[in-house]
Parts: C-alpha cells; sequence; structure tokens
C-alpha cells in the first residue's frame, strides 16, 4: 500500500532543487520591504505621535490575525483591480511573484516592526542617555550604542520570522507561482498523482533542511555578535596556546 | 464603485455558515493536542531522557520546519491508504472511505500543534522549577497530584500569552483547509467566488471574519490571563 521509490525521489530532488531560487528570492523581497517598513512601524510605535502609534498597533493586530492565504488572495485580485481602477495601468501581464512578495511583505512588516520594538527595549535606556551625555550625537548613540545590542537580542526571532516567510511562501502555489511549491504540485499533477510521496517527502525534506540551516546560520551569527562570547573565545585561545606551550606543541594527547 | 456590496452581504451570510466549522476544527484540535502535549512535555522534562529528547526534538524541528500545506498533502493522501491497511488485515466492517474530511483535518493540524504546544508546555514547566515538585513530595503529595495541584495551574498561566499566539495561529491555519474540501469560512467563499470571479469582494468579508474572531480569542485571554493572575509564577 505505501512506496517510496529512493531512485525516483532521488530524480525529483534535482527538478525541485533549482526552483529554490524562486523561493530564496519571495524571501529576500519580503524581508527588504519587512525591515525598511517594519524599522519606520517600530518608530511609530515607539514615538509619540498617538494617531502614528494607533495606526501602527492597528495595522499590526489586524496582520496578526489575517491568514497568509487570503493575504495573497487579496492582493494577488486586489492590487490589479485598484490599479487599474485609479491609474489605468493593467497589471494582469506581472509576474506572480511580486504579488506574493507584495503580500508576504505586508504581514513582515508588522512582525519585524514588533521584533525591532521589543529588540530595542531589551537595551536600557540609560545606556542611550549615558551615550548622549558623553557627546556622541543622537544617531550616533543609536548606531554605535543601541543598535548593535539590539540587533543580537533580535536574531532568534529574525530567524523564525524568516522560516515562517519561507512557509507562508509556499501558499503562493495556489496563485499560479512555480516556485518549489508549485513546480511540486505541477509535478504531481503530471504525474497523474503516482509519484506523490516521493515528490512531497523529498519537498518536505528540502524545506526542513533550509530551515534548519537558517536556524544554524542565525545561531552561528549570534554567537558571533556576543560580548560574553568574544572573551570567552579569547580566554579559550589564550588557555590553548598555554597549554599548547606546556605540552610542547601537542594541545590533544589522546 | 467596483465593489459588488450585493455580493458582499450574500457572502457574509455564506461564510456565518463557516464559523461553526473553523471553530469545530480549532476546538477539537486543542482538546486532543493540549492533553498530549503536556504530557510529552512533562515526559520531557524528567532528568535522563536523552532518547526521547532527541525524538521529540526531531519531531519539532520537522513539523517547524515544513509548510502546513505540504504537512496536509501528506498526511491527506497517507492517511486513508493506511486506515485501509488496518482495517482490511483486522476485517472491520468499516469504510475508510466515508470519514468526513473534518476528521482528516483536525488529526493533521493535531500532529503540527502537539509540536508547538509542547515546547510551548516545556517553556512553561521550565518557569516553574523543580523545586516545586520536590517540595510537594515531600509535603506528602502523590507525583500526579503535584502535577495536577501545585505545577499544572502555575505552568499553565505563566504560557497563557504565548497559548493565545497558538490558538490565534491555528484559526488561521484552518483557512488551509480548502486544499482538502472542507466547507469551513475560506472553502466555502473560494467556492462562492469562483463562480462570478468576485474573489475581492468575497476575501474582504472573510477577512473582517477572521479579523474579529482572532480579537475575541485574544479578549477571552485577556480575561482568563486576569484570573489566572493568582496562580502567576513570583520570578
Amino acid at each position: 500500500m505505501f512506496r517510496y521509490r529512493l531512485d525516483v525521489a532521488w530524480e525529483y530532488l534535482f527538478k525541485l532543487l533549482p526552483y529554490l531560487s524562486v523561493t530564496l528570492f519571495y524571501m529576500g523581497g519580503a524581508l527588504t520591504i519587512g525591515i525598511v517598513f517594519g524599522a519606520f512601524m517600530a518608530m511609530m510605535k515607539l514615538g509619540k505621535n498617538r494617531p502614528l502609534k494607533y495606526f501602527a498597533i492597528g495595522y499590526t493586530a489586524v496582520m496578526r490575525s489575517l491568514p497568509p492565504i487570503i493575504l495573497i488572495f487579496l492582493v494577488y485580485h486586489g492590487v490589479p483591480l485598484a490599479v487599474r481602477r485609479m491609474f489605468q495601468v493593467n497589471l494582469s501581464g506581472m509576474n506572480t511573484v511580486y504579488f506574493v512578495i507584495l503580500a508576504l511583505g505586508l504581514s513582515s512588516v508588522a512582525t519585524l516592526s514588533e521584533i525591532m520594538k521589543s529588540a530595542y527595549l531589551s537595551v536600557s535606556g540609560g545606556q542611550y542617555e549615558a551615550a548622549v551625555s558623553n557627546g556622541f550625537t543622537p544617531f550616533q548613540a543609536f548606531r554605535r550604542i543601541m543598535f548593535p545590542q539590539a540587533l543580537r537580542v533580535s536574531i532568534p526571532n529574525l530567524s523564525s520570522a524568516l522560516i515562517i516567510l519561507m512557509k507562508e511562501g509556499s501558499l503562493g502555489y495556489t496563485i499560479g507561482l512555480i516556485d518549489i511549491m508549485g513546480r511540486a504540485d505541477l509535478l504531481n499533477s503530471t504525474s497523474y498523482g503516482n509519484d506523490i510521496y516521493e515528490i512531497f517527502f523529498t519537498l518536505a525534506a528540502i524545506y526542513w533542511l533550509a530551515s534548519i540551516l537558517i536556524d544554524g546560520g542565525c545561531h552561528f551569527i549570534e554567537n558571533r555578535l556576543s560580548l560574553e562570547r568574544k572573551i570567552e573565545l579569547n580566554e579559550i585561545k589564550k588557555a590553548g596556546m598555554i597549554a599548547a606551550a606546556e605540552q610542547g606543541g601537542i594541545v590533544r594527547g589522546s | 464603485m467596483v465593489l459588488d456590496f450585493g455580493f458582499m452581504k450574500s457572502s457574509f451570510f455564506l461564510a456565518l455558515r463557516g464559523i461553526p466549522v473553523t471553530l469545530f476544527i480549532t476546538v477539537m484540535t486543542l482538546l486532543i493536542s493540549i492533553p498530549i502535549a503536556f504530557a510529552i512535555a512533562v515526559a520531557r522534562a524528567g532528568k535522563k531522557r536523552k532518547t526521547l529528547n532527541l525524538l521529540f526534538s526531531v519531531y519539532v524541528s520537522a513539523v517547524r520546519g515544513t509548510p502546513v500545506i505540504v504537512q496536509i498533502l501528506i498526511i491527506y493522501t497517507m492517511l486513508p491508504d493506511l486506515l485501509k491497511f488496518i482495517i482490511e488485515k483486522l476485517a472491520l466492517p468499516f469504510n475508510v472511505y466515508a470519514i468526513n474530511n473534518i476528521f482528516y483535518a483536525i488529526l493533521i493540524f493535531s500532529f503540527s500543534m502537539i509540536a508547538f504546544l509542547s515546547e510551548v508546555f516545556r517553556a512553561g514547566l521550565r518557569a516553574v522549577g523543580r523545586g516545586q515538585y520536590e517540595a510537594a513530595l515531600a509535603a506528602g503529595l502523590s507525583g500526579f497530584r503535584a502535577y495536577t495541584r501545585i505545577i499544572a495551574p502555575q505552568a499553565f498561566s505563566a504560557v497563557l500569552p504565548v497559548l493565545c499566539t497558538s490558538v490565534n495561529n491555528l484559526i488561521k491555519t484552518s483557512s488551509l483547509c480548502f486544499a482538502i474540501a472542507v466547507n469551513e469560512i475560506t472553502g466555502i467563499i473560494r467556492v462562492a467566488a469562483s463562480r462570478n470571479l468576485h474573489f475581492v469582494e468575497g476575501f474582504l468579508v472573510i477577512a473582517a471574519i477572521y479579523v474579529i474572531i482572532c480579537m475575541a480569542v485574544e479578549l477571552c485571554f485577556k480575561i482568563l490571563e486576569n484570573k489566572a493572575k493568582v496562580h502567576r509564577v513570583s520570578a
């Protein structure tokens, strides 16, 4: 009842892998939108302007409760309609990937603004005041003191946000985007559903591996940015050198 | 105006019929996954559980790393075959293909919710700390009583905010049921809108419905959090 042919799965792996570039493309696009506009939205949330603040909070609340599939559909069908109405421009020939980027970008603005806000708040405000009273300009204080610390705090959240972007983007296949998921769906229908296990287990494995790589990469960056880690590494290096010198150049005996 | 308000009104009433289905899927999934996830979290909290820990961390990472739509497609193809095989082996008088797709949806979502919630509860148990369990045992409570009376209330109230996010995510994820033809909110509107191509109107309506449902859930959890303040772990 259940057969899984490794050789067939292997073939499909190479049919699917090239389309990972599309997945990476919309992840990058959505992340860029999210970081740029998310930074503004985080400023709005932290700022003193009441209307802007409530707008940002409301936007985040709405985006948090919208299923990604509905957002993708609304952008795909709604944006061309609105653009045609307002600018008399026909968008029907546009590549679907841009609609996916826009939809994912809209939701990642909300997510990233929350991540940035909480990261900024996790660095104590006293440090900013101390920097300014030591003669830093406000921008320098942000750039040199607040930002590096906030960045490090936000990295685990960023890694989750990236994985979520990757997973939500897979829904682009419902509007005809040929990314890795769309390609798998296409291959499944051209093989009349005969190779469904081989195709979708391979697809799942690719997604799983990609998410492990994202997690691992972010963990690595987090460690590199950590101050304690740097001190620790220096001490280990020093201790290693002393030990090496004592043992006459042999660091590991057994 | 471009928007067809007549269709928006009729699709609103159509979508109302899908709300009970969405809520049924959500509640059943939670009823299945909360006890199992809590049991897993308790089992993993003990010392020297290396194999168990490795097994479950692989499971959690697999669920977290793959899109729900892929999980749906895989499990929905595999489960009927598996069930048919078992039923034929045992010669049970039971037709696999008569099972409503809603139950498959519940099983699939439970599969992923158990992974997420077990991590949530693990964090909650860690917040309570092992000392309290030992203290409860020393005071004469049985292990089971220590958990139900001392540990669980504190752990649950500690994770309520995260639980709220998980429930909202589950409601959002249930919109993917359209892939296996379950008639919940999204499924109904997708079918209705494809008839006259008024996708924008239909999806605007259900977007509003989802936002209202999620805000209502958040409000419920706010009330619950206020009630659970007594159990709050003092850090």
